[in-house]
């Protein structure tokens, strides 16, 4: 039996009185106490209110149940070293089922003492207890000495003085045998089964029965949790690259093997190389899915693997997947239709991008690969902007409804795009608007139109046609620096040749002050 | 200015007989039959073009191919007939270039924002690689490469292949105004693009294995109303041997090309009385 509360600062919460509240309906209650709280009177149960009344300044943190089940989980793993038979019970308690261990620790008390010692050494407080059946270790552990060992066909007579609430029973079944006079276990030894049976159901019967072994109480063990990682060694050192990819070929589908069995699919995969000389090599990829195929995982790997330096040979070669998310059966693809029986394309309705995204995302950055986002802005640089592929799947809804056999009516996919079709927008814009040299040939008494010439990287563009002004004002609640300088006047002007620019002018207009004009876009 | 409407003078008898029998024997050597099984192609809207650019079966641009694009208006080309494909869109963008695609302006020549998937490459070589893994790609529909150079003959076999083995088609964008917009000094540029910026002197001599070359240059405006733009196309090379120049005008509410009737100096209309000064519309 175990319970340990989480550490606020360092180390010192020991010897302060803290404890630890949970909320049961509108009321906080203790749920655990340090010792220090203890001593001062502090008991779980008490109403929050009440401790504070009886400690004022008593430090307290709200229950974490979630952290304290990964906790007790990690425990339990823990406890493997010592059998593989550990089950949780309950929040607080684990099972161990030594049977055939104990002497591999020199013995039942040896490796109870070894086990407690060592929880303890960790900070937690511990109580523990080894008996012929769980329903036994529980009461001792819980309610009899620290420590105690009960000797095998010990188990009746030593029950006999421990309290009825040893024995798990509900508290209302706990307050009827209490009125009853019935305090101890031993209590209950004379009685007649059918009389307690008709008195209590089958509860006390059966949990009495459990303690002394006379029914079965099986313990399920918790699932042995094997790390997605494999593993392969040489007795001479690899040197070739084909050797080493064909080594973590091997590896990928022992690893793929093993994913598919338990339904997974890898999105971080790690390629350790251990050289001889000691040094560790490391190749990772990602994926935008989860993903088991090897041979799409060794494609996202092909591109790395002249990174590594095999310098005197690599010993061992270790394969972990590090991110691992459900991933249901998939159906094998039939090859239809491809007579190269080329694999990157056999399955393209059900993986669509995805392989692409990855492919390019692990060779270029998965930054790099984007997909497009409206925002609700009419500036033109923030009209947009750009999500990493791997983490968006905008495209789902978009891809099956798409038109157009060649002949079909040309539906206007434009449509449902989410900017204004009036508000007409250049092709290209410029990363940073341009100066452009102007030479207006309009007297000074009509500012603000676009200019008659203007050059812009040393080739001059006579304007034929301009259309505007489109007025776009700053949005006051940001701070811009390219805006600071007020609202700018929107010009789509057109060339002798017929090219089309989206030129603008910013800020108010005074007179004498010369107007300067600004490249941000490019019409097609 | 070249037009190839004349019509073809077709041989007779013997000789008919034998250019069949040689096309099938070309036929057979060009790889893997594509022009059977991929033999799909997506219509300009512009039955006159859409003929010459293939048969009667499915007129129009041809699918899973490599298709080459050059000047002012190579970008607006690819998105248009990118957005009449199925299926999302790579487009491998040039990350250094000094101007980047812009989704609002695209959704004018039917292009879905929600369709592209942009890769930003900082080489030549990541364009191309990302372009060549693109086209192998099923699952998209179109894959465009923004270029400022020419490719080379054995990049672009690469990438036609990779297009007709999986149906995909690409699309090279030499775009002179990316030419114009790169940092690069102007000496440098003069060596890829010639002196002047129109797609044909951009689209540089050497070889392609693309299955056909275009320019699409500006073209003056006529009607200068909003949301028309009008591009001088032409066909520079065409596998099956087709070639051509038509100003077409493209019209970004109905999402549809139509042809300008050319004046005898091929400009289009001529210019009103304001087209030296300026026109202004509010």
């Amino acid at each position: 039996m175990i319970r340990r509360q989480s550490n606020p600062q360092g180390n010192a919460w020991w010897d302060k009185a803290l404890a630890v509240t949970a909320e049961t309906g509108n009321r906080v209650v203790i749920s655990a106490v340090t010792r220090a709280a203890e001593l001062a009177g502090i008991a779980p149960g008490m109403a929050l209110a009440d401790a504070r009344a009886v400690l004022p300044d008593l430090f307290t943190l709200p229950a974490d149940e979630r952290a304290d089940a990964a906790m007790m989980e990690r425990l339990a793993r823990w406890c493997g070293a010592y059998t593989p038979w550990v089950s949780l019970d309950g929040p607080d308690g684990l099972w161990l089922d030594v049977t055939g261990c104990a002497h591999l620790r020199g013995g039942e008390e040896a490796l109870l003492n070894d086990l407690l010692e060592r929880l303890s050494g960790y900070g937690f407080s511990v109580r523990g207890a080894l008996a012929d059946t769980p329903g036994g270790a529980w009461a001792f552990a819980r309610c009899g000495e620290d420590r105690q060992v009960i000797p095998s066909g010990g188990t009746r007579a030593a029950l006999a003085p421990l309290p009825v609430a040893a024995l798990r029973l509900e508290s209302e079944t706990l307050s009827k045998l209490s009125r009853l006079g019935l305090r101890r276990i031993g209590d209950l030894y004379g009685l007649s089964r059918i009389s307690l049976a008709n008195r209590f159901r089958l509860d006390v019967v059966r949990r009495l029965d459990q303690a002394l072994g006379s029914a079965a109480e099986p313990i399920t063990p918790r699932a042995h949790e094997r790390p997605y990682r494999v593993r392969m060694a040489f007795p001479e050192p690899l040197v070739q690259a084909d050797d080493i990819a064909e080594a973590l070929k091997r590896l990928l589908q022992k690893l793929c093997a093993r994913l598919r069995q338990a339904q997974y699919g890898c999105r971080r995969l790690e390629f350790q190389c251990h050289r001889v000389d000691g040094d560790t090599q490391r190749l990772e990829i990602g994926t935008a899915r989860p993903l088991r195929d090897p041979k799409q995982l060794a494609r996202l790997f092909a591109e790395h693997l002249s990174q590594l330096d095999a310098a005197f040979g690599f010993e061992a070669l270790v394969l972990s997947a590090s991110g691992v998310e459900p991933l249901g059966a998939l159906q094998e693809a039939i090859p239809v239709g491809t007579p190269e029986g080329d694999a990157s394309g056999g399955a393209a309705g059900e993986n669509g991008t995805a392989p692409l995204i990855d492919l390019l995302g692990n060779r270029l950055g998965f930054e790099r690969i984007q997909r497009l986002q409206p925002v609700a802005s009419y500036l033109p640089e923030r009209a947009y902007r750009s999500v990493s592929a791997a983490q968006s799947d905008a495209l789902s809804d978009i891809t099956s409804d798409a038109t157009s056999d060649a002949d079909a009516a040309i539906a206007p996919h434009g449509a449902g795009a989410p900017w204004p079709a009036r508000l007409l927008r250049p092709a290209r814009l410029l990363k940073m608007p341009e100066a452009v040299e102007t030479l207006s040939l309009l007297p000074p008494g009509e500012p603000g139109t676009p200019p008659a010439l203007f050059v812009w990287r040393r080739v001059r563009h006579k304007v034929r046609a301009a259309e505007g002004p489109e007025r776009l004002s700053p949005e006051w609640w940001r701070r811009d620096p390219a805006w600071s300088k007020g609202a700018r006047d929107y010009w789509r002007v057109e060339d002798e040749a017929g090219r089309r620019f989206w030129l603008y002018r910013e800020g108010p207009l005074r007179s004498g002050v010369p107007v300067t004009w600004f490249l941000h876009g490019l019409f097609a | 200015m070249f037009r190839s409407n004349a019509p073809k003078r077709e041989p007779s008898g013997a000789a008919a007989k034998k250019l069949a029998a040689l096309r099938e024997e070309l036929r057979k050597i060009e790889r893997s039959g594509w022009s059977e099984k991929t033999g799909k192609s997506v219509a300009l809207g512009l039955s006159e073009v859409d003929r010459l650019l293939s048969d009667e079966a499915s007129p129009g641009l041809r699918t899973g191919c490599l298709h080459e694009f050059a000047g002012e208006g190579a970008e607006a080309f690819a998105a248009i007939i990118s957005g009449r494909l199925k299926g999302p869109v790579l487009w491998c963008a040039d990350a250094l270039a000094g101007s980047e695609l812009y989704p609002p302006g695209l959704s004018a020549f039917g292009l879905d924002y929600r369709r592209l998937i942009v890769a930003r490459c900082r080489k030549p070589r990541e364009i191309l690689a990302a372009m060549e893994d693109g086209l192998r790609c099923r699952a998209l529909g179109a894959v465009v490469g923004e270029l400022s150079a020419g490719v080379d003959l054995t990049a672009s076999r690469r990438l036609q292949l990779a297009a007709e083995k999986s149906g995909v088609t690409g699309f090279l964008v030499q775009s002179a105004w990316r030419d114009q917009v790169s940092k690069a000094p102007p000496a440098g540029r003069r060596k890829i693009a010639g002196a002047g910026r129109s797609g044909r002197e951009v689209q540089a001599k050497a070889p392609s294995a693309a299955f056909s070359r275009w320019s699409v240059d500006a073209a003056r405006n006529s009607d200068n109303a909003a949301g028309t733009m009008a591009w001088r196309l032409s066909l520079r090379r065409c596998r099956n041997g087709g070639s051509g120049a038509w100003t077409v005008k493209w019209d970004a509410k109905a999402y549809r090309f139509s042809l300008v009737a050319e004046a005898a100096d091929g400009q289009v209309d001529p210019p009103s009385e304001q087209s030296s000064g300026q026109r202004l519309v509010g």
